[in-house]
């Protein structure tokens, strides 16, 4: 019997392997490797951030304590109250109508830049969403005395893909004011980040966000929620920061709210997180160029 | 200070991009003739980019415990060539023909006396190696003409080496097999022939 490894070897044939397509090759790399800009690489998982992980995984939500310093929080809170104090209520139940909302945080002020860029943040909507994912909402909710509970809600259902399946959207709360079982502290119905589609069929075992100003949560958009009620006599201020994946439609239009002068003013993450990037192969492409060649354009 | 390796080339290319570029000088060479062999030049050129376009976009999960890149390059071609079955089986049954086999309008006189030498059996190769699964066809043409160590085609695929291991023996059977009944067939056709003399 012939050696079968043998033949298989008579089969290959390297004659049309031609060196002119290796060096036409190379030189599209190399072209291409020195541009400056390049959609940013999967993060590796750090071991700080694997324990986070983990509980997201299991219960759907984790919390992060002491996420900001004293000073920074006293600066986020500053840079709303001009909002705030002109700011009108909610239209309908679902924005409540005691509560106060601050939409498009990045165009109000560079305050918010600490919460939007958090390194630990980024990394845990790194790892659920992949790399190049971007800004969706940056909001500020002021839930008021006396406004009642939302209904029990995914953030992501208005992206009409079957369930169970992995996130396409991660939410970070973080905690301005101490978010407590009475003044409003989110409803989570933990683990329900892993249900089908058949949504709510019983009463679920809800769980109030309880944490102190300067944490945060964070919560795939896949996962059950709801606003509290708020039985206190105080607001309670919180501000969400929600990440989308890169081929998704973003809740707000961030490249209308921030257009190139002024995203210029903010920091390259930033921008990329906005929308002054490229998702692959293209997607967010400007008449074939990459966007952020449109912000450095005098 | 001696040359970095691939992981550390890998690594430095997180940050700086164009360090990349020496990844595609160590490994271009053997991955563009990999996809040559398999799948044919105009298609090879299209995955050659393609291949180190996927590696540079990943270029974070590479795992800096291996030294070489070269497995995880191989195994990212692999992949590719899985949508390329069509362009697969024209170049090895071009190839077999032209190694090997014989004339059409021969003699079948000739044609099956000739069928007992190697070459002439390469159809009947190129048949039985098309016709294997896919897990099993990369793995036998990773050993056979890229000359892969288990543990290379084990990282390149992303299986234990066990798998691979079970993944060449079926498939280096089924060769065996097709080669036996052909073999076979042609013997007795050698006789049939020297008896009708």
């Amino acid at each position: 019997m012939t050696d079968d490894i043998d033949l298989v070897r008579r089969l290959r044939d390297d004659a049309d392997c031609d060196p002119a397509v290796l060096d036409r090759e190379r030189s599209r790399w190399t072209a291409f490797l020195h541009e400056p800009t390049h959609p940013r690489p999967a993060a590796a998982v750090k071991p700080e951030h694997r324990p986070l992980l983990d509980t997201l995984d299991e219960q759907g939500y984790a919390v992060i304590e002491d996420a900001i310093a004293p000073d920074e929080l006293a600066a986020v809170r500053e840079a709303l109250a001009p909002h705030l104090n002109a700011g009108p209520y909610g239209r309908n139940d679902f924005e409540g109508f005691m509560t106060q909302r601050v939409y498009s945080l990045p165009a109000k002020s560079r305050a918010f830049d600490r919460l939007i860029e958090d390194e630990s943040v980024l990394a845990v909507a790194e790892n659920c969403l992949g790399p190049n994912f971007l800004l969706t909402a940056a909001l500020a909710i002021n839930l008021g005395p006396g406004e009642t509970a939302q209904g029990l809600h995914y953030d992501e259902a208005f992206y009409s893909l079957p369930r169970p399946r992995p996130p396409l959207s991660l939410s970070a709360i973080w905690a301005i004011d101490d978010f407590t079982a009475d003044n409003g502290g989110t409803l989570l119905v933990p683990e329900s980040h892993r249900w089908g589609d058949e949504g709510l069929t019983e009463r679920p075992d809800v769980v109030p966000l309880e944490m102190p100003a300067g944490s945060v949560a964070v919560y795939p958009g896949t996962l059950w929620h709801a606003g509290g009620a708020n039985v206190t006599d105080r607001f309670r201020l919180g501000i969400s920061i929600q990440y989308v994946l890169s081929w998704a439609r973003q809740q707000e239009s961030y490249l209308l709210a921030m257009p190139p002068d002024e995203a210029r003013a903010v920091s390259p993450r930033l921008r990329e997180l906005l929308g002054y990037s490229i998702g692959p192969a293209f997607m967010g492409h400007v008449d074939g160029r990459h966007p952020e060649k449109l912000v450095h354009r005098s | 200070m001696g040359p970095r390796s691939d992981a550390d080339v890998m690594g430095a290319s997180i940050q700086q991009p164009a360090d990349f570029g020496e990844i595609f000088d160590r490994h271009g060479a053997s991955i563009f003739r990999f996809l040559v062999r398999r799948v044919g030049p105009e298609v090879a050129e299209q995955l050659l980019g393609d291949t180190f376009r996927i590696a540079f976009e990943r270029r974070v999960t590479f795992d800096r415990a291996r030294e070489t890149a070269a497995p995880w390059l191989y195994g990212i071609a692999t992949n590719l060539l899985r949508r390329h079955r069509r362009s697969e089986a024209r170049r090895l049954r071009a190839t077999a023909r032209l190694t090997g086999g014989t004339d059409g309008d021969a003699a079948e006189e000739d044609r099956v006396i000739a069928a007992t030498d190697a070459e002439a059996l390469l159809p009947s190769v190129a048949d039985a190696v098309l016709d294997l699964p896919d897990a099993e066809r990369d793995v036998l043409l990773l050993f056979a003409w890229e000359e892969l160590s288990y543990d290379d085609i084990a990282a390149a695929l992303d299986v234990p080496v066990g798998t691979v291991r079970s993944r060449l023996n079926r498939g280096r059977q089924k060769v065996r097999d097709r080669l036996g009944a052909r073999e076979e067939e042609a013997v007795t056709a050698k006789e049939g022939v020297r008896r009708d003399r």
